[in-house]
């Protein structure tokens, strides 16, 4: 049965068996004892095709009838010749190809043969895989169409859900921008993504994939430890992780991360090993990128530490008793934090202005005063690294001025003026500050005005050792007169138009 | 009155920084020291120590104006002079060949810095 069941499924011997065992039907329709033998004949025919099938069916010659179908549980039966076959059975999606392969198997009095959906016993949508052979008389016209259809449900279903899992591979390497490689260590064969060459420097199918294809592009500086890794890995039956660099045919260099995993075979050997890359080049770049401003950050503030010491000794040294050291050094102390308020505020390549620092410190130490004339373009940009100094040096004036000069006697003015001016071979910018007092009742000549110590220290030793600053800084009949030049950057040229 | 372990030594500042630069000048000096400098940039250091006669020890800062003081700490070892680095950086950003120099992190303890160079010039005078 088995083995006739199959030849049933090959096209010509099925229309050869077929049309024998239909015979008797053509030619020798005579007698009750024929109409027997032929009855005994197809019920043994439709035995052995419905053990092997889960349908079948007989089709007028035009198709246009259906005489019987029997579905098993896969789909409905049809006992009586009906003409609604199609719509009973085949999903109007999939009419047209079913009529159109039907047209074609007419036309040629050939083998009628299609996968399509059919609709099931329960109502739900299946798949059939169906073909029907003509039945010929002996003038070569299709007496009629026998079938038969297998259920590939389940089949097509497991093709489908393959199929969707690939192309979700197959998206995710990609949007993923993953390199696979494929390595079969028994043979040394090596299958490569497309990503995977292009990660390596190579145009995509430029080499053969392959271990020493990949070790050729990697960094001297990281080739052996790679390799070494990749080796424990095997030995050590653990996942291969690793960061290395390439060098590409351009010199570029790229950063990747690695992941792999050996397979072995029953003697544990290493037979294949499977994996995934991605460039990590952006991220190693950040994190370097992070390194540094920690660096730096560090170095600045223990910089800072180092001045808030050396600031508190200067000043201990110029106190009286702890009550005047507690008020100096506070006054002191707020300086540094208003500044590094000034800086923490700025965003990448933003630079504190001279007019937001002057304005600044007179505000914290004098408050707004009539008596205050400022005067100079706004938006002069200074270095980060001269903002901490030259704010000391305004604050010690400030405070000189409030509490001996300009601002501690009525009829005292202030005047703080500034410009910017290119100079020297290299026409750098320099911003030039006056700091003008008039109206102020000076000691008599040889007696030194009080508190001057540290201000004067700062502008005239402290600016220029720095920030490489010219300055000068003397006691005038009217009050103190100091200028301060200082180099500023470059961007601050650009800027200029719009002071 | 105190100890004086740098008498008479000449000890060269480079420390770009000039509160902690004068801080070690006046430290030095009370040491005992006859200083050198202070200088706060990589060039005028280069200059000084190319000029000097005598320098017997020296306090190097890593970080001149943002530039790195490393040919300086070249220089120094080029001429035979004991050093140490000050830093507010941690080691991984000092290069390997400098790995047998001291680095003193910042903030300094400067009474610490004139005992470790007084050392290292008495050693240095005695080879």
């Amino acid at each position: 049965m088995q083995k006739k069941g199959q030849r049933v499924n090959e096209h010509s011997d099925a229309v050869r068996a077929d049309t024998q065992m239909l015979e008797p039907r053509a030619d020798v329709l005579q007698g009750a004892d024929a109409m027997e033998r032929l009855r005994a004949s197809e019920e043994r025919f439709r035995a052995f095709v419905t053990a092997s099938f889960d349908v079948v069916y007989c089709m007028s010659p035009d198709w246009s009838e259906m005489r019987y179908l029997q579905g098993k549980d896969f789909i409905a039966d049809t006992m009586t010749p009906s003409q609604r076959w199609l719509t009973k059975y085949v999903p109007p999606d999939d009419q047209p190809q079913v009529l159109a392969a039907v047209s074609r198997a007419i036309a040629a009095k050939s083998v009628f043969e299609l996968e399509h959906r059919v609709i099931r016993v329960d109502g739900t949508l299946g798949w059939a895989h169906s073909r029907a052979v003509p039945m010929l008389a002996g003038d070569g016209t299709v007496l009629e169409w026998f079938g038969a259809a297998r259920d590939i449900t389940e089949q097509k279903l497991a093709e489908q859900a393959l199929r969707k899992s690939e192309e979700r591979l197959r998206s995710a390497v990609e949007v993923g921008r993953l390199g696979l490689w494929d390595w079969n260590v028994t043979t040394g064969e090596v299958y490569w993504s497309d990503e995977h060459f292009r990660m390596e420097g190579y145009d995509v199918g430029e080499v053969a994939p392959s271990y020493e294809a990949w070790t050729a592009r990697l960094h001297p500086e990281d080739r052996a430890e790679t390799e070494a890794a990749l080796r424990r890995a095997m030995d050590l039956r653990e996942d291969y992780a690793r960061e290395f660099r390439v060098i590409h045919p351009n010199r570029s260099v790229r950063w990747l991360y690695g992941r792999g995993r050996f397979f072995y075979d029953e003697a544990g050997r290493a037979t294949r090993m499977t994996g995934a890359m991605i460039d990590v080049t952006e991220r190693r770049e950040w994190e370097e990128r992070q390194t540094v401003l920690v660096a730096e950050l560090q170095h600045r503030t223990r910089n800072l530490l180092g001045v808030v010491r050396s600031m508190a000794d200067k000043t201990a040294r110029a106190s009286a008793d702890l009550t005047d050291f507690r008020a100096r050094f506070r006054d002191r102390l707020d300086t540094l934090s208003r500044v590094q308020g000034l800086l923490s505020r700025l965003k990448e390549h933003d630079r504190v202005t001279f007019d937001d620092l002057i304005r600044s410190e007179l505000s914290a130490v004098a408050g707004t005063s009539e008596r205050v004339r400022l005067g100079g373009p706004a938006g002069v940009r200074l270095r980060s690294s001269t903002v901490q100094m030259l704010a000391m040096a305004i604050h010690e004036l400030a405070t000189n001025a409030v509490k001996y000069g300009a601002l501690a006697q009525p009829s005292g003015r202030l005047a703080v003026v500034w410009s910017l001016e290119r100079a020297g071979a290299g026409q750098r910018p320099w911003l030039h500050i006056e700091w003008r007092e008039s109206g102020v009742d000076m000691p008599p000549p040889g007696v030194v005005p009080g508190g001057t110590g540290q201000g004067r220290e700062l502008i005239e030793l402290a600016l220029p050792y720095q920030l490489s600053a010219r300055t000068s800084y003397k006691f005038a009949p009217g009050g103190v007169s100091c200028t301060i030049s200082i180099p500023v950057s470059l961007a601050t040229l650009e800027l200029e138009g719009h002071a | 009155m105190p100890e004086r372990p740098l008498r008479d030594r000449h000890i060269l500042i480079i420390e770009d920084e000039y509160m902690l630069a004068d801080e070690l000048r006046c430290e030095l000096g009370e040491a005992g020291a006859t200083v050198l400098g202070p200088v706060g940039t990589v060039a005028d250091a280069l200059v000084l120590i190319e000029r000097e006669g005598l320098i017997e020890g020296a306090v190097l800062d890593v970080n001149l104006r943002g530039e790195m003081a490393f040919p300086v700490a070249d220089l120094l070892i080029e001429r035979g002079v004991p050093f140490v680095f000050t830093t507010g950086y941690d080691e991984s950003i000092i290069p390997g060949r400098f790995s047998n120099i001291l680095r003193c992190e910042k903030p300094i303890a400067v009474e610490g810095i004139i005992g470790v160079l007084g050392r290292m010039v008495e050693t240095g005078a005695r080879q």
